[in-house]
């Protein structure tokens, strides 16, 4: 057989997305897959690939469910990743590219159980799975406080070392819900102003309710196929250019505050190694804001030096539109991101944003101009994966 | 509730933490500190990791002040970057001091918490504990 040299997402999908679905998990990522598949034009029987994300960090359901549940008859290839989504993508993407299937399936799905907020812990039905050994010895810390972040104390790393403010993580903030006004999925389209940003209560201080994404239930999924079979279907091929990770010595959060920009750098330079573009050729740019802290080592990786994210985000900020756009011309995180889409993501909805930017199918908050390509950062320092997708 | 939950490779930890002592992998063979504790040394490869108690004086590397639920008491939490076992740095509360007085880079000694039952590492300004 000849093997694809490129493959390309053919067809996306997603479920609703709340803070209270009244559904299991497992329900959300089939209506996500199923819509997916019908997106594609691709038929039931034509799906030989499923690929979700069941990793340790709140697991869901795995490919065998998805499969009893739309009832895919030919499924012979399954695979499952450890979140963040695009972990999850690269692995249908390097099955069709392998040749071990034709029309890969990818979901991901994400359930607000009793372990991610303060909110849910009394909600039997929301009994969070049994975790794993508690490895990096937080337990007794989490049990105190309920929602202990290792982010905060990255943030007040980045600040105490780069003289960055709050201000400067509002911008971010700001920025993706202005975005998020324009798109349905978005759970959180109140707009905000800076002093909205600023009085908003602390999670862990320094990081707010604002600088974070709030735990949802939500799935989200792609086809992918290769490229030449993406042709014969009903939407322009989003082709998967590269994709790129970094994985440093010391990438325990909860050690290592550093770790996440090194992480992030690692991953900029192995990902755009792989392509022919240098990250200012992007159209349209999609840090990963899971935490505004992480959006900020994203964006100094990618167009800046370590600290020079503060300087970046204030020439790029617009007063009148209450946006970033950076270098003047590129929008970010133009869906909003996980900050207004919710947890129910991990970045996944800036890869259904960016195929619909790129597609020209964003409706109302269409991102005018030629639109070839997109940068799409993705997770910590721990788990990253980033992609490039253009159109052409 | 979440409890901390032991195995083999971190028992010896948490039996240290048992005892009020601060007890940190560390290589028999090239002498690298191993935290959190593993069963083989990244630096030379070797099977031979022992613990060794440490004295817990250190700096604070970064901070936050997680929101706790109603009624619980605040708390701040810090990493400690020891000054016994080079590169080894823990994660636990720090109390006795006051919130805004707390910097990164301040000195720190260990003190210890009892949480669902368990003894475990936490830190307080050097020079002063607690009343
Ligand atoms: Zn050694």
């Amino acid at each position: 057989m000849t093997r694809p040299d490129r493959a390309a997402i053919i067809g996306i999908g997603y479920s609703d997305i709340s803070r209270n679905s009244g559904t299991g998990p497992g329900t959300l990522i089939a209506r996500a897959a199923r819509a997916a598949i019908l997106d594609s034009g691709v038929a039931k029987e034509d799906i030989d690939g499923v690929v979700g994300v069941y990793g340790s960090d709140s697991p869901t359901v795995w490919p065998g469910y998805v499969v009893d549940s739309l009832g895919l008859p030919n499924v012979t290839w399954w695979d499952t990743a450890q979140p963040p989504s695009i972990v999850g993508l690269s692995s249908a993407a390097q099955a069709v590219l392998a040749g071990n299937c034709e029309y890969a399936v990818f979901y991901h799905g994400k359930y607000r159980w009793g372990s991610t907020s303060i909110a849910s812990k009394g909600d039997p039905l929301r009994e969070s799975p049994a975790h794993e050994m508690d490895p990096t010895f937080s337990n007794p810390l989490v049990s105190h406080a309920g929602s202990l972040n290792w982010a905060a104390r990255v943030m007040r790393h980045h600040m105490d070392r780069h003289g960055s403010t709050r201000e400067d993580f509002g911008k971010i903030a700001i920025n993706n819900r202005t975005h998020a006004l324009t798109n349905p999925r978005a759970l959180f389209r109140t707009p905000i102003k800076m002093g909205d940003y600023l009085a908003a209560p602390m999670i862990d201080e320094p990081m707010s309710l604002l600088d974070m994404d709030a735990p949802v239930d939500g799935a989200m999924a792609v086809v992918v196929t290769s490229l030449e079979r993406a042709l014969d279907g009903p939407h322009t091929p989003v082709v998967i250019e590269a994709f790129g990770s970094g994985l440093p010595i010391g990438s325990e959060g909860n050690l290592w505050p550093e770790a996440d920009g090194l992480a992030a750098r690692r991953a900029v330079a192995s990902l755009f190694g792989r392509t022919d573009y240098s990250p200012t050729d992007m159209d349209l740019a999609y840090p990963y804001d899971g935490f505004t802290i992480l959006t900020m080592l994203w964006l100094e990786a990618l167009f800046t030096e370590e600290g020079g994210g503060p300087e970046l985000l204030r020439d790029a900020w617009s007063e009148d539109e209450q946006v970033l756009k950076l270098f003047g011309r590129m929008p970010m995180c133009t869906s909003g991101g996980n900050l207004s889409e919710g947890r129910a993501t991990q970045g996944f909805g800036s890869v259904l944003e960016a195929v619909q930017q790129l597609r020209g199918t964003a409706g109302d908050r269409q991102i005018g101009g030629s639109l070839n390509t997109a940068v799409i950062t993705n997770g910590m320092a721990a788990t990253n994966r980033s992609t490039i997708l253009s159109v052409s | 509730m979440a409890h901390t939950r032991r195995n083999y490779d971190t028992q010896p930890y948490w039996e240290g933490c048992d005892q009020r002592e601060l007890r940190i992998a560390r290589c028999a063979d090239c002498h690298t500190w191993i935290h959190f504790p593993r069963g083989v040394c990244p630096n030379c490869w070797s099977d031979d990791v022992r613990h060794e108690a440490v004295a817990g004086d250190g700096q604070v590397v970064t901070f936050s002040r997680p929101r706790v639920p109603d009624g619980a008491p605040p708390m701040v939490t810090a990493l400690v970057a020891l000054d016994a076992a080079d590169g080894v740095r823990v994660l636990g509360r720090l109390e006795g001091a006051e919130p805004d007085a707390i910097r990164v880079g301040m000195p720190v000694s260990l003190d210890w918490h009892e949480e669902d039952g368990q003894l475990v590492p936490q830190f307080v300004p050097s020079g002063g504990a607690p009343a």
